[in-house]
């Protein structure tokens, strides 16, 4: 076993660099004066060290005020949004009701809608109807994405016995009982692979804060990493600095759920 | 059985990891042929002609039997795991072989899947082009996203980038075509 495993693992070792390479660069990057950045040769350990950077980003930009908008904006969609997927996939996976098939069949058919063709008529819409706040804006329209509820759909088909719903429902339980006692305990896996998936999509989305937040202090950290970057002098020491603090989240929810995540996908969406 | 009309009878499974179907059927091919696992006193006797010629047909049904024909045929991924591949592997095929002919095609709803998801992803692509080059050198990096926003956002002309959406329905048709290539709606209905 081990001999047949040393091209496999040769492949790996080779493709390490070149994936951990940008998060290194990124790094030292943000411990360089601006002008070593692109010195060349290019030199991974900084030298002068200097966390001018770094200060600088926290002291004259609304970083914090970014950043939290960011994590609050993912924490609250992804709470929400696995709560209605799960209601959701579990509506579609065990009740049986007039027009089942074709509700599930728009849901479905709204994944391959590319996100560009409603960008227009979404944002008239909110700002026509004075709903154009950022906190309203970039949470309550992803709170029910077609992939999350699908993904739910699948694994509650897969995972939650007929039976048991109906041993609960026989013993007396309301059935937003069953669905709050029964159902998501045994979802876990599942529901921590949605979390983090949901969190990624709400903490990368730039596209929708760009066009909707005009006011920079309630930017997005992408939205203001951009500006940043965008400014005259492209402060890409100011953006790097940024980028290395804006992975904490994301990297830190990922650990908190990176058991559910694994289990969750080996046994999720796909495979029905 | 054998001894009369120099046939045997048998049904070989090999679906599943279950090693205690084989061993029974070895276990009855050999009686049919008049062997055994021990002689009157109790001593292994599996090195004896009949041994030899129940394993030699095993194998041989194994190669030439309709349980094999299965496998080259899309195979179901659910119902097929393991087994299929230590089947390819008994015939004699390597493993690169094994994963062309076997892994692949039954990993082939998964693929499609995957094929379309990442197809319709990569024709939204917005990020690189609007950082990177901002569309140019003149329109040469303009994604159809980034044309849509730059129309509504930029200049202020909504109706046209709500008309631009039409190119999308290019994104749609071929993703469709995608689906009736590798058979997607068959996979997932």
């Amino acid at each position: 076993m081990t001999r047949t495993r040393t091209p496999l693992y040769g492949t790996l070792v080779l493709l390490l660099p070149a994936f951990l390479a940008p998060l290194l660069w990124a790094l030292s990057g943000s411990f360089k004066p601006r002008g070593d950045i692109f010195a060349y040769p290019p030199r991974l350990l900084p030298d002068p060290f200097t966390l001018d950077n770094y200060q600088r980003l926290l002291s004259g930009q609304p970083f914090w005020r970014w950043f939290l908008m960011s994590t609050v904006v993912a924490l609250v969609a992804t709470t929400v949004s696995v709560f209605v997927c799960a209601l959701a996939g579990y509506g579609f996976a065990k009740f049986r009701f007039a027009g089942r098939r074709l509700l599930f069949g728009v849901m479905f058919s709204s994944l391959s809608v590319p996100f560009a063709v409603i960008l227009v008529p979404l944002f008239v819409i909110l700002v026509k109807t004075g709903l154009g706040s950022p906190w309203f804006a970039l949470i309550v329209p992803w709170v029910a994405p077609a992939f999350g509820i699908f993904m739910m759909q699948q694994y509650i088909v897969q995972s939650v016995p007929d039976s048991v719903l109906e041993a609960a429902r026989i013993d007396g339980a309301s059935e937003f009982g069953i669905f709050r006692t029964i159902v998501l305990p045994l979802l876990r896996p599942s529901l921590g692979a949605l979390a983090v998936w949901q969190f990624l999509q709400s903490y990368n989305s730039f596209l929708w804060p760009l066009v909707l937040v005009s006011d920079s202090s309630q930017y997005t950290l992408p939205l203001g990493l951009q500006t940043l970057f965008v400014s005259e002098q492209r402060q890409y020491d100011l953006v790097l600095a940024g980028a290395v603090i804006a992975v904490e989240p994301a990297v830190s929810l990922f650990v908190v759920l990176r058991k559910q995540l694994l289990e969750g996908l080996s046994t999720g969406a796909v495979k029905g | 059985m054998h001894k009369d009309h120099g046939a045997s009878l048998c049904v070989v499974s090999t679906v599943g990891s279950d090693t205690g179907q084989v061993v029974q059927s070895f276990q009855m091919l050999l009686y049919q042929r008049g062997g055994a696992f021990f002689d009157a006193d109790a001593n292994l006797v599996l090195d004896s002609q009949e041994a030899e010629e129940t394993l030699r047909f095993l194998c041989e049904g194994l190669r030439t039997g309709p349980a094999t024909s299965r496998c080259s045929s899309w195979p179901d991924s659910r119902t097929c795991r393991g087994s299929c591949t230590r089947r390819a592997a008994l015939d004699g095929a390597g493993r690169l072989r094994t994963f062309t002919t076997v892994t692949l095609p039954a990993l082939k709803p998964v693929t499609a899947f995957v094929v379309v998801t990442s197809f319709i992803g990569a024709a939204q692509i917005f990020e690189e082009p609007y950082l990177l080059t901002g569309g140019g050198p003149a329109e040469s990096t303009l994604s159809v996203t980034m044309f849509i926003y730059r129309a509504a956002f930029q200049r202020q002309q909504f109706g046209y980038a709500a008309a631009a959406v039409v190119l999308f329905v290019l994104v749609f048709g071929l993703s469709q075509l995608f689906n009736r290539l590798l058979g997607i709606g068959r996979a997932s209905a």
